[in-house]
């Protein structure tokens, strides 16, 4: 029963990417600066160390694998993009999470690595021209700021709800 | 289960990357919707719907405010031409009956509202609230009113995607009519110039004359796409890098940074060639 909470959250976020997607301006002038909302990923990665890694692969996998096969071209892309992320996260930093500070760093920094780990696998195959300048300043950076503003508000909204789906299932034990 | 992916770690790394490398290059070639991934795209389309048609309301509602009045003059202008194209359009069947003339350029617009957009901005992808119920097949022509603007390629039974003029993605080449005078001149988009938001049409013969301001249509010759919709407006004529051939460079009629609504071009079902090959 507790899965599905996690489940529906996860749902709601990956919404709210795909929409903020649509009504965010992409131009400012002649310069396109790009934001990437990242908040399914955010997600993902604050479940692996409040709830477990397990919960966490298996949500991993679900929404890569929507995300490939709704929107994306390539399949297979964030699905393993979002495991190997959540991997990573399980295996070295969990030690980190009751110092927010770090954790908010490595998340952000989890959603810049996503963002390289996509660029190279789309210049591999060809899809994209690369250019290793406009690929940091317009979009790492702002991809960064919004990802921070997104984290901001995610992070005590999730863990609040995650104490209350504790203390439920705590309760009801 | 659990035990067994942790004793051979190694082993199951390699396993995915094969099979990460396996699915890359199943989807670079597939080009029909299986079942299962049509199941996908359309449940998740039902909860995107609820989501995107208030917030589509609502930035429409908000861009409407901004650009309100638009001058009466343009607008007249607009009547007269739209009078002037029936009067010739009426002309044009008369006379293409008399030869008996397929007319490969009519079709019927089915509107659709865009309800997502790929959020990771590297490929242009957009998905559309219509599907194969509705009548739309792969490789549709997709079209605002100010020209084309992309391509159908992932079409379930209720939503499809549509890859915008402006990814290099498998959809590939388009082949286009660039209408200088009154002649045609055939070439095909060669690929996408992100950094000046331009089409490059390369390898066109150096014998054919374009000059700037020349219109390019879409011309036909593929299998969904009707003939002689509007792309856009040519901006530029260089020689290539060995100067055999001309690059010519185009700027797209229509604004692809938003789109809300757009019309799917269903060319007429009597001039469409019978063997379709599904790939272009």
């Amino acid at each position: 029963m507790r899965g599905i909470y996690y489940f529906l959250i996860g749902i709601i976020l990956f919404y709210i990417d795909t929409v903020i997607g649509i009504v965010i301006p992409m131009h400012f002038g002649k310069v396109d600066v790009i934001f990437v909302p990242h908040l399914t990923l955010m997600y993902l990665l604050i479940l692996t160390i409040y709830r477990g890694f397990g919960v966490a692969v298996i949500l991993a996998i679900f929404f890569g694998l929507i995300t490939d096969l709704y929107l994306g071209s390539i399949y297979g892309l964030y699905m393993f993009g979002y495991i190997l992320a959540v991997v990573i996260m399980d295996r070295l930093f969990k030690i980190f999470y009751r110092d927010t500070v770090m954790l908010f760093i490595i998340i952000l920094l989890s959603t810049i690595f996503l963002e390289i780990y996509v660029a190279i696998i789309y210049g591999v195959i060809g899809f994209i021209q690369f250019n290793l300048l406009e690929f940091l300043l317009l979009r790492l950076l702002p991809t960064f700021i919004l990802n921070l503003i997104l984290l901001i508000i995610l992070y005590p909204i999730m863990l609040k709800f995650m104490r209350k789906i504790q203390n439920k299932i705590d309760s009801r034990i | 289960m659990l035990k067994f992916f942790k004793n051979n770690k190694l082993i199951v790394v390699l396993c995915a990357i094969i099979v990460f490398i396996a699915l890359i290059g199943l989807s670079i070639r597939s080009q029909s919707q299986s079942p299962p991934e049509q199941y996908v795209g359309d449940s998740v389309s039902f909860g995107q719907r609820l989501i995107s048609y208030p917030v589509n309301f609502v930035t429409g509602a908000i861009g409407n405010f901004f650009n309100q009045g638009e001058s009466k003059e343009t607008k007249n202008k607009i009547k007269q031409l739209e009078a002037k194209n029936q009067q010739l359009e009426a002309e044009n069947k008369k006379f293409k009956k008399e030869l008996d003339m397929k007319d490969i350029s009519k079709y019927d617009p089915i509107s659709t509202t865009v309800i997502s957009r790929n959020p990771d901005q590297w490929m242009n992808t957009i998905v559309i609230d219509k599907g194969s119920k509705a009548g739309i097949k792969n490789n549709m022509a997709v079209m605002t009113s100010e020209g084309l603007v992309g391509r159908t390629t992932k079409v379930n039974q209720f939503s499809s995607q549509v890859d915008l003029i402006s990814t290099n993605t498998r959809a590939g080449k388009l082949s286009v009519n660039i209408q200088h005078k009154s002649k045609n001149v055939f070439g095909l988009i060669d690929h996408y110039d992100a950094k000046n938001e331009e089409l490059v049409i390369s390898d066109i013969n150096n014998k054919d004359s374009i000059s700037k301001g020349d219109k390019v249509v879409t011309s036909g010759l593929a299998d969904q796409l009707p003939s002689s919709l509007y792309i856009g407006e040519v901006t530029s004529v260089e020689n290539d890098q060995y100067g055999l051939a001309k690059e010519v460079r185009v700027k797209t009629g229509a604004d692809l940074s938003d789109l809300s609504h757009v019309y799917v071009a269903k060319r007429d079902a009597s001039t469409i060639p019978d063997d379709e090959s599904g790939d272009n």
